[in-house]
């Protein structure tokens, strides 16, 4: 699972670069972002989404998971969902859980700024 | 749209998952599928597989999997099956399987188990039958629903 990590106006922004976050990935996602948020407690997390176009209900759990490793100390949003990755969002009710920007850009200009 | 049938069989690594899963969007885009409901389709046979790897063969990379796609004008069926561990209670799991949290309640978000739920509300009939030592899910898509319409599994 391939990230990119980068700092913009106060907020961690991750980005993933795999197109596909499935069962494949989601251990090692789940693991590299364990660590990140660990890491940099207390903060607010972007986790850009743009480039992938498939996700499946492992890959969805280790979003959760980060979530949840966060919990109170921190924030954890997602950016630039497409309309698959979307739709998976809307059928398992995720997009109440999640606040969904569509840019990394909107997600500052709404937390961090 | 004519009528066929795909056989593909993998190994049940999960890097074959992906190629299985691409395959199946492809097959669904070409025959006449939108790209949300062969996303969605696709997400459904990938559900199935990755339970097949994870349950029936136990995260073995010797088992197979196959994955027969039969294309009608009507709708889409896709028959997969396994040859390792039964899946107990599927027909109770599946009807009972539901969302089950408060969007505010982080202790309570499901990291896993939303398989079940997904194909529930994807797909359109899923039956799930153990004969002579193999295991087969039967998932329809009827085309032109573009919401789950299921019948009671059968």
């Amino acid at each position: 699972m391939h990230l990119e990590y980068n700092e913009k106006d106060g907020c961690k922004v991750v980005k993933v670069l795999d197109r596909r976050l499935d069962a494949k990935g989601a251990v090692d996602f789940k693991k590299k972002m364990g660590e990140f948020v660990e890491k940099e407690a207390d903060q607010t997390f972007i986790l850009d989404i743009s480039d992938v176009d498939f996700i499946d209900s492992s890959g969805l759990g280790a979003i959760v998971s980060t979530l949840k490793k966060i919990g109170n100390k921190g924030n954890l949003v997602i950016t630039g969902p497409g309309e698959n990755v979307m739709s998976m969002f809307k059928l398992t009710r995720m997009d109440r859980v999640f606040q969904i920007f569509s840019s990394v850009g909107e997600a500052i200009n709404s937390l961090c700024s | 749209m004519e009528n066929g049938k795909i056989k593909l069989r993998i190994e049940s690594k999960t890097e074959n998952v992906r190629l299985a899963g691409t395959s199946v969007n492809a097959i669904c885009h070409m025959t006449g599928f939108d790209p949300e409901t062969a996303y969605q389709l696709e997400l459904c046979v990938v559900e199935v597989l990755n339970n097949c790897i994870l349950h029936a063969y136990e995260n073995s990379p010797e088992g197979k999997i196959d994955i027969e796609v039969i294309i009608s004008q009507k709708e889409m069926t896709f028959v997969i099956t396994d040859r390792g561990k039964s899946f107990q209670n599927f027909n109770e799991l599946f009807e009972n399987s539901r969302l089950d949290f408060e969007p505010d309640d982080l202790a309570g978000l499901p990291e896993n188990g939303l398989g079940l739920y997904i194909i529930k509300n994807i797909m359109d009939r899923v039956s799930y039958r153990t004969s002579d030592e193999k295991n087969t899910m039967v998932l329809t898509k009827i085309r032109g629903n573009k919401h789950c319409q299921r019948a009671l599994p059968t």
